[in-house]
C-alpha cells in the first residue's frame, strides 16, 4: 500500500508521517517511510544541491530536473521494490509536490511538469494522499519556532506560498477520489487520529 | 557572429582534445568563443557532473541519470550559452542533446520521444547550428583511450594543451559493456544521417591533426556560409582580440 502526505512547509507532515508509520509498525506491518528530496544516496547529494543556499541563481527548469533525478532514484531503488514485496510505504512529499510547488507556486507549465513526473516515477502513484492543510503563514511560524533550519526555498515570499496552498486544494478538486484533506490547525494527536481514520476509510473501501 | 558548435561521440573519440583545438584555432582568428562542456558548465552543472561521474553512485537509475543531465544542460542553457550565443561568441561544447538521446535512449533503452521532449523544456529548444561526430568504426578503441593506453602515437604538446581536469578518468561509463558503448555509436550514427543538414561525420581513428583539419575546414565553410561578409575579419571589440593581429587576407584562412 502506498500512500503519500501532502501539505505546506509546517503542516506536520513529517511528524504526521512518523506517528501513521509507527501505528502500522505496531499492528505487525512492515512499513518503509520516505521523505523527498532524498532518502537514497544518490537523493541525498541531490538534495545537498538543492538546498544550498548558494544556489540562488538555480533555473527553475533545472531545479525541477534535479527534484525530479531524486524522484526517479527513490522509486526505483526504495518504493518499486517495497511495493512488490507487500510492505507500507508512508512517503512525505511526493510527485504531487512539484506540482504545487514548481507548477502552481512558481507558475512552470503544468502539462510539462506531468511529463517530467510520469517519466520520474514510471507512473507509480499513491492509492491515497492526505493533504495537511494550513495557512502559509502560520506553517512559516511552526517551522522557525522549531528551530528548522531555513533554508533557500524558505526564502521565497509569503504569496508564493500562498500559490502553493491555492495550488494543493485545485488537485484536491481534480483527483477526490485519491486525496483526503485533513485540518492541520490543531494539536498533533488530533490530527493523526484523523489521519489513521481516513487511512482505514481509504482500505476499507479498496477491499 | 555567434555559432553554436557541438561536439559528440563515444568515449575516447578525441572531443575534448578537439574543442581545445578547434578553440585556439578560432581563437588565433580573431573570434570571440567560449568553451564548455556538458555535464558541466555552470557551478551546479559542476557538482551534478561529480554526482554522476562518482563511482558511489554507481546504483543510479538511467532515468535519474538522465533527469540529472537534463538538469544540468537547463542551467548552462539559460547561465551560459544562451548569454554567450547572445553576446556574439561561437560557442563549442563538448556534448549536448543527442548525448542524452545516444546514452539514455539508445543505450539504456529509455524512451527516445520523451528524452526529446523532456530535452526540449530543459534547452528551450535550443539546437547547435553544426554538430561533429567522432566516429570510431571501433569501439574498442576509443575505452582503450579512455585508459591511458596509446594506440597511436600522439601529436607532440597535444596532452599539455588539455584544460584542467580534462585528463582520460575511469569513471561510471568505462565499466559498462562493449555491447552498451556499440549500441551508442550506432546511435550517434543514425543521428547523424537523420539531420544531414546540422551533423557531420568525422573519422576519428585519424591522426588528432587529420580531424583537427577537417574540423577546421569545415568550420570555416560553415563561417563563410553565414558570415560572408564577416569572414575572418577580428572584431575589436571583443576581449581577447588584440590590436595588433594583422588581418588575414580571406584566401589565407581557408588555405588550411
Amino acid at each position: 500500500m502506498f500512500i503519500s502526505i501532502e501539505g505546506p512547509d509546517g503542516s506536520g507532515k513529517t511528524t504526521q508521517a512518523n506517528l501513521l508509520a509507527s501505528y502500522f509498525r505496531k499492528q505487525g506491518y512492515d512499513v518503509i517511510l520516505t521523505c523527498e528530496p532524498g532518502g537514497t544516496f544518490v537523493g541525498d547529494q541531490i538534495r545537498a544541491v538543492l538546498h544550498d543556499p548558494r544556489n540562488t541563481m538555480m533555473d527553475a527548469h533545472a531545479e525541477i530536473l534535479l527534484f525530479s533525478a531524486s524522484r526517479a532514484q527513490l522509486v526505483r531503488e526504495v518504493i518499486q521494490p517495497a511495493l512488490a514485496v507487500g510492505k507500507i510505504v508512508i512517503s512525505d512529499r511526493y510527485a504531487d509536490s512539484t506540482l504545487a510547488y514548481q507548477g502552481y507556486g512558481r507558475s512552470l507549465n503544468l502539462e510539462t511538469l506531468r511529463t517530467i513526473t510520469t517519466f520520474a516515477t514510471d507512473g507509480l502513484m499513491p492509492i491515497l494522499t492526505i493533504y495537511l492543510d494550513i495557512a502559509p503563514q502560520e506553517g512559516l511560524q511552526r517551522r522557525r519556532l522549531n528551530g528548522d533550519e531555513w533554508n533557500r526555498l524558505d526564502a521565497e515570499t509569503l504569496e508564493f506560498h500562498q500559490r502553493v496552498r491555492a495550488g494543493y486544494l485545485e488537485l484536491v478538486r481534480q483527483e477526490p477520489q485519491r486525496w483526503a484533506v485533513v485540518e492541520a490547525t490543531r494539536s498533533i494527536e488530533e490530527v493523526q487520529a484523523e489521519v489513521r481514520q481516513v487511512v482505514h476509510a481509504r482500505l476499507r473501501r479498496e477491499a | 557572429m555567434s555559432l553554436f558548435i557541438t561536439f559528440e561521440g563515444p568515449e575516447g573519440s578525441g572531443k575534448t582534445t578537439q574543442v581545445v583545438l578547434l578553440g585556439r584555432y578560432l581563437r588565433r582568428k580573431g573570434y570571440s568563443i567560449h568553451l564548455t562542456r556538458e555535464p558541466g558548465g555552470t557551478d551546479i552543472g559542476n557538482r551534478i557532473r561529480k554526482l554522476v561521474l562518482d563511482l558511489d553512485t554507481r546504483n543510479m537509475c538511467p532515468r535519474a541519470e538522465l533527469l540529472l543531465f537534463l538538469a544540468a544542460r537547463a542551467q548552462h542553457v539559460e547561465e551560459v550559452i544562451k548569454p554567450k550565443l547572445a553576446a556574439g561568441c561561437i560557442v563549442i561544447c563538448d556534448r549536448y542533446v543527442d548525448s542524452s538521446v545516444a546514452y539514455q535512449g539508445y543505450g539504456h533503452g529509455l524512451d527516445k520521444q520523451i528524452i526529446s521532449q523532456v530535452s526540449d523544456i530543459a534547452t528551450g529548444g535550443l539546437m547547435p547550428n553544426l554538430t561533429f561526430l567522432l566516429n570510431l568504426e571501433d569501439v574498442e578503441i576509443g575505452l582503450r583511450r579512455r585508459l591511458g593506453i596509446q594506440t597511436k602515437p600522439q601529436v607532440e604538446g597535444v596532452r599539455q594543451i588539455a584544460l584542467p581536469g580534462f585528463g582520460p578518468q575511469w569513471d561510471r561509463f568505462d565499466i559498462e559493456d562493449l555491447e552498451f558503448h556499440t549500441r551508442v555509436r550506432d546511435a550517434y550514427v543514425a543521428l547523424a544521417r537523420a539531420e544531414p543538414a546540422r551533423w557531420i561525420i568525422i573519422d576519428a581513428s585519424q591522426s588528432v591533426r587529420g580531424v583537427a583539419r577537417q574540423i577546421r575546414k569545415n568550420v570555416s565553410q560553415r563561417l563563410a556560409n553565414t558570415f560572408p561578409v564577416c569572414l575572418s575579419r577580428p572584431s575589436l571589440q571583443e576581449p581577447g582580440a588584440m590590436a595588433t593581429e594583422v588581418f588575414e587576407r580571406p584566401s589565407a584562412s581557408l588555405s588550411n
